[in-house]
């Protein structure tokens, strides 16, 4: 408890240091935000009132403070674009973004893991060298062209654009935007399998690169573990070879995997721009990429920071992880 | 665990396959027994509120949610009556008189009366008016003469302008002179809302009324039972955006959407082809893309060269390759679609002797070095910026001009060619308002040339144009004023300060199912007069 603790403290100067970081940096991006809503018919004084209007004529200490000082009531401030409120937009898009990473994390670790083991078991087999040319595929192919080779196999049977279809929305009235979680605590089942049939095809494209990394991990760390000598001593005890493998074998496997899928969590709760993009998904990844190609710098600042204090915290819970999976990891303990 | 979410996913699968019933037609995400169209297009609109719209994606919702007090005719850029049945002009010009029709209702059921009026258009003009909040763009750009307006009784209303101003009429036919519900705006402000309220829950008296806004995801209207006009037959118009242009045309193709604009240029022509969809053409549309030579810097300052370097190009090639097929070659900046284009200028074919003799006289035998600029971004009046710049070089190179393509992202790429600080620039304009003054005044007098907000980036300052120019803006005999702009065109032609390019070709394309859409020279999508089969 007391390193949880410490370790939620010790998050604070990070996202101080992050928080510094993009406001600088978003005011570094060539062009500024009066000139994009103006666009090709600014008059000099028109651009001069929108940037008083917003602070930015203001010193950027002054400019800063202010920011914090908001951030510090919970206060995301308002969009330069669409004059809306950014927490509110991002309660909007940001469970659309969790519901897509985690489904494409799900997929990969069910898929990947398993396909690894196999692999492991027999090394340099047709399976193992196809398993693993696949999985080399799926790191490189982009996510894009992924997308398109989906949605022109398969996109007449299944949806690809939005997260349901309307009428199906209309009837099940979510109240949060979390359509699955909502749909299945209602145990409202057409809602649920509409939301799902959705998701399955961005999802699947999402987890290409998670799925291959998940993959090839799960394989090499195998390897090493079904070398070491306990495992040749059950095998001789003559435990099944699935007790070996699941039991033995995988449970200490695991912390190497873990951390690569809560690695990967992290960059996929960041907003997969490309995939939100191909699918029409209204996360965060879209949300952000937009802003910044219209320099509305509250909604960037905010997307940044929600991205970092997203991947610190799944750090974390990985790190807590470990001491779950392998009793001998003590956390907080320093020898 | 894992059997039972293989399960879950399996089902899902099968759950999500459409059976055939609800695929023909174009009938997903639509509630049954409505008329639901359905539109796709590449981003979300930013708002609602006419008079802060600067987007062509909020325009598209705006026209068919508010009325104006003239519109558009279908199909053309004249004007005629829409909640302002008739209109006067007093003798000095400066003072116009509106008529407003009889019956005309909000969606709220307030009257569209001559407060409402008042109301639309003070809250723009007036800093102190209560609900004066936002930038008011277009207001500042195109109502600069309005001084006051006024509700002498409930169906009257009064401008009065400080000069005689002849595009006035045609700007007040543009969305961001659209009427405003002053009831709803007094409402939410009760309600305690702030300046946003009103983009959440905007509130006209047009043909649809508006429903629900999920950004990125839906923007749904509803039929306008009273309206003036007659009830639309369409239920509902639901707005999707979807950012990705193939993925789109993919949706339409479908049936999930049963129209959409932004198509690749390259996918029109397989389009054609196809057996459920329609395209809908118009080519030219009212737009130009255009080559801007900086005049302030040599060699620029000098027509021969500018002369010169448009000999170098062959615009039909432009046109053809870069545009594939969809653009017409450019004589003048105003496109043939705006009344006052000068027909009888003829073309510029390539020639490069007599290029290279122009640049000789100047005093460049040997040409010189430059830079041609284009932005990183496709534009509606230019698909594809840097290959046309990479067209620019090749073609200028053949007369000995060496021109380095400078590339940059759009808001820095205005911000500097505002400036001056280009060579040659590549930009384009849309008609607003489908009235020549707004090309050419805009783009080539020498009142837009201030340094560092220049709409004139060619930063060309002759005075016999600009008052040529000045004189056709406040000259109401129409065919006198046609003249005035034949002859400042004639005299561009020959000073050459930018090379216009091609006029762009509008393309919707609507699913063959989708009746009575005709599409519009100044690019609005009405849909009060579309069906569906």
């Amino acid at each position: 408890m007391r390193y949880l603790l410490g370790r939620l403290f010790s998050i604070l100067p990070v996202l101080l240091g992050v928080s510094l970081l993009v406001f600088l940096l978003v005011r570094a991006i060539p062009g500024d935000p009066a000139r994009n809503i103006a666009g090709e018919r600014a008059s000099a004084e028109l651009i001069e009132q929108i940037r008083a209007e917003h602070g930015f004529d203001r010193p950027l200490p002054v400019q800063y403070l202010t920011f914090m000082g908001r951030l510090s009531r919970g206060d995301f401030g308002t969009s330069i674009q669409s004059r809306q409120s950014v927490s509110g937009e991002i309660a909007r898009r940001f469970p659309a973004t969790i519901e897509l990473a985690l489904s494409a994390i799900l997929l990969a670790t069910l898929i990947g893991v398993p396909l690894g083991i196999a692999a492991s078991l027999r090394p340099n087999s047709f399976l193992d060298a196809g398993s693993m040319a696949a999985a080399l595929l799926g790191v490189s192919v982009p996510v894009f062209c992924l997308g398109y080779v989906l949605i022109l196999a398969v996109g007449d049977y299944l949806p690809y654009a939005g997260r349901m279809d309307e009428a199906v929305l209309r009837e099940f009235a979510p109240r949060t935007s979390f359509y699955v979680l909502e749909a299945a605590l209602r145990l409202n089942g057409r809602a649920l399998f509409n939301a799902l049939s959705h998701l399955l095809l961005p999802a699947l494209a999402l987890s290409s690169v998670p799925l291959a990394v998940v993959a090839r991990i799960t394989r090499s760390s195998m390897l090493e573990v079904l070398g070491q000598d306990y495992v040749r001593t059950a095998k001789a005890k003559g435990l099944s070879q699935r007790a070996v493998v699941l039991k033995h074998a995988l449970r200490n496997a695991l912390i190497p995997i873990v951390t690569v899928l809560g690695i990967q969590t992290g960059y996929l709760l960041g907003g997969a721009v490309l995939t939100e993009t191909v699918f029409s998904w209204p996360g965060m990844g879209w949300f952000v990429v937009q802003a910044i190609g219209e320099r509305d710098y509250p909604v960037i600042q905010a997307g940044v920071l929600l991205f970092a204090t997203t991947f610190v915290l799944v750090n974390l819970f990985v790190d807590l992880a470990y001491s779950k999976l392998d009793p001998r990891v003590q956390l907080g303990v320093t020898k | 665990m894992i059997r039972t979410l293989a399960a879950v996913v399996a089902v899902a699968l099968l759950a999500g396959c459409p059976g055939p019933d609800s695929q023909g037609g174009g009938t997903v995400g639509t509630t049954p027994g409505l008329k639901t169209f359905v539109f796709g297009r590449g981003q979300e609109s930013v708002t609602l509120d006419p008079a802060n719209a600067t987007d062509g994606e909020s325009v598209k919702v705006i026209v068919n949610v508010f009325d104006t007090l003239v519109r558009y005719a279908e199909g053309s850029t004249q004007v005629e009556p829409c909640l302002a049945t008739s209109w006067d002009v007093s003798e000095d010009r400066l003072t116009w008189t509106f008529t407003l029709r009889e019956g005309a209702t909000f969606h709220d059921g307030t009257p569209v009366d001559a407060e409402a009026v008042v109301f639309t258009m003070e809250r723009q003009r007036d800093p102190a008016h209560e609900f004066h909040q936002g930038e008011f763009v277009y207001w500042k750009d195109q109502f600069g003469a309005v001084e006051k307006v006024e509700a002498p009784d409930a169906k009257t209303v009064v401008f009065r302008l400080s000069e005689p101003f002849v595009p006035f009429l045609q700007n007040l036919a543009m969305f961001s002179a659209s009427i405003v519900s002053p009831a709803q705006f007094k409402q939410l402000k009760q309600a305690g809302g702030g300046e946003e309220a009103f983009t959440n829950a905007p509130v006209g008296s047009g043909p649809f009324k508006f429903k629900e806004w999920r950004r990125n995801e839906a923007l749904i209207l509803e039929a306008y039972d009273d309206y003036w006009g007659g009830r639309p037959k369409l239920d509902e118009v639901i707005f999707r955006a979807i950012p990705d242009n193939s993925s789109r045309l993919q949706l339409l193709k479908k049936g999930e959407l049963h129209g959409m604009d932004g198509i690749n240029p390259a996918d029109v022509g397989a389009l054609e082809e196809e057996a459920e969809i329609e395209l809908h053409t118009l080519r030219p549309g009212s737009n130009t893309a255009y080559l801007a030579f900086n005049n302030l810097k040599p060699p620029f300052d000098d027509a021969r060269v500018r002369r010169a370097c448009a000999l170098a190009l062959n615009l039909d090639k432009i046109a053809s390759s870069l545009y594939y097929g969809l653009a017409v070659p450019a004589k003048n900046l105003l496109p043939p679609t705006i009344r006052g284009h000068n027909d009888a200028l003829p073309a510029r074919p390539q020639d490069r002797e007599g290029a290279k003799k122009l640049l000789a006289e100047a005093g460049f035998p040997d040409g010189f070095e430059t830079t041609v600029w284009t932005m990183t971004n496709p534009r509606p009046y230019m698909p594809q910026p840097s290959k046309t710049a990479q067209y620019v070089k090749n073609a200028l190179a053949q007369i000995g001009v060496k021109a380095e393509v400078v590339t940059k992202e759009w808001s820095s790429y205005l911000e500097e060619v505002e400036k001056a600080e280009h060579d040659m620039a590549f930009m384009g304009w849309s008609s607003d308002n489908g009235d020549a003054d707004n090309f050419l005044y805009v783009l080539l007098s020498k009142d837009s040339t201030e340094i560092g907000s220049a709409s004139n980036i060619s930063f060309y300052r002759s005075d016999a144009v600009t008052e040529l120019l000045v004189k056709a803006r406040q000259e109401f005999d129409l065919s006198k004023r046609d003249a005035l702009y034949q002859e400042a065109q004639a005299l561009i032609y020959e000073d050459t300060p930018m090379i216009p390019l091609v006029h762009n070709a509008l393309v919707i394309a609507m699913r063959k199912s989708v009746k009575g859409f005709k599409i519009h020279p100044l690019n609005e999508l009405r849909f009060h007069k579309v069906d569906l089969e």
